[in-house]
């Protein structure tokens, strides 16, 4: 029987690569903005990374924060937008945001937690200039049981490793169900 | 060179699917709509893709000129530049450098070729069960893209169809093509 997960990610490649095949040809001959771009805080430098991407007729937003916990155990949290809901792009500028439904990655210890999993009050909003060479992100999630998605111990982890980066506010209530996360990252284009 | 840049297009999106590994469980349009005029039918069909973060509004018209010859032009948003999606309702844009194709007979005189001023606007409702996509494009010199004998073809082949409107100069030099497709959802 094989693995229903493969079967999604072959699905998923196959129809995305019937968007790429339609949209094969004019990816490099006009002046409207194309490419992957990474940005990072220059007061949490290496801790938090912003990505904006447009290929074509595809487009994604991403924000990546990683830190350590008390134990000095890695804590990885990740954010993406699989199914953005809103996008403009020019010659210059680019915007990418997922007003819900933005999927949430957590790996603590090396170890996945949690594989980009939907969060419906979840939203994500990029925007990049090419002529400043500057991006935001913006990033903002709530939810009422986080019990049902990590252990109390990821928890612990989670809330240790974020408490010591400048830019992200995590919150759990005491009976670990009701939590909320943001963070902002403004930064200078990373090549 | 073409094989190169979809080659190229398939592993960047490749990748990017592969960041998208978990698969769309939300409540969030998915899924490819397909479109035909009313008044054209066949003649004129269009369709909106959307896939997780790739999205593409797309169609063609085909027709036959005086002597039987086979024109159609399709058209595609290659790079969209505006686009929003909710749960209901999708809408796709470029307003500028849109796509297009024509074949005249046997001849392709161009194929996926992006215009300045060629803009494509299209939308969809799940709840209405209907959909639209409509092209709007002009330029100052068609003879560069046409010889004379397919800029006649494709004026008698899209004369026949009521949705699409195709005006060249007496010079053969400024043009314009607008065509509408719009109708309910093919099953």
């Amino acid at each position: 029987m094989p693995d229903t997960k493969f079967i999604r990610i072959v699905g998923a490649l196959l129809v995305v690569g019937l968007v790429a095949a339609r949209a094969e040809a004019a990816l490099v001959t006009t002046p409207l903005i194309e490419g992957d771009f990474i940005w990072e805080p220059g007061d949490d430098f290496d801790h938090e990374a912003c990505t904006i991407f447009v290929d074509g007729a595809s487009f994604s937003a991403r924000v990546a924060i990683d830190s350590v916990d008390d134990s000095m155990q890695e804590v990885a949290l990740s954010f993406e937008t699989q199914q953005p809901t809103n996008i403009t792009r020019g010659t210059d500028k680019l915007a990418v945001r997922q007003g819900q439904w933005v999927s949430m990655g957590v790996q603590i210890g090396g170890a996945d937690i949690l594989v980009q999993v939907p969060i419906e009050k979840c939203s994500l909003s990029a925007s990049f200039g090419l002529s400043k060479s500057r991006g935001v992100t913006s990033l903002s999630c709530k939810g009422d049981d986080l019990s049902q998605l990590l252990s109390p111990t990821n928890i612990a982890s989670v809330t240790s490793a974020m408490a010591t980066r400048k830019h992200v506010k995590f919150k759990v209530d005491s009976a670990r169900k009701k939590w909320s996360l943001s963070t902002a990252c403004a930064g200078v284009f990373t090549p | 060179m073409q094989f190169l840049r979809i080659a190229t297009a398939l592993c960047l999106v490749t990748f990017f699917g592969a960041r998208a590994q978990a698969g769309p469980t939300s409540p969030l349009l998915e899924g490819e709509f397909d479109f035909a005029s009313a008044e054209d039918l066949s003649h004129n069909v269009c369709t909106m893709l959307v896939d997780g973060g790739g999205f593409v509004a797309d169609g063609g018209v085909n027709s036959v000129d005086d002597a039987f010859q086979s024109v159609s032009i399709n058209y595609s948003t290659a790079q969209p530049t505006s686009i929003t999606r909710s749960s209901d309702k999708l809408a796709i844009k470029q307003s500028e450098f849109a796509t297009l194709s024509v074949t005249v007979g046997a001849a392709t005189p161009f194929t996926n070729l992006p215009i300045e001023k060629c803009s494509v606007t299209s939308s969809f409702s799940k709840s209405k069960v209907k959909g639209s996509v409509s092209l709007g494009c002009k330029g100052d010199n068609l003879s560069d893209l046409l010889s004379a004998d397919q800029i006649a073809s494709v004026q008698q082949a899209m004369a026949k169809l009521k949705r699409v409107k195709f005006k060249v100069s007496a010079a053969l030099t400024k043009w314009s093509l607008s065509v509408v497709c719009a109708g309910e959802l093919q099953p």
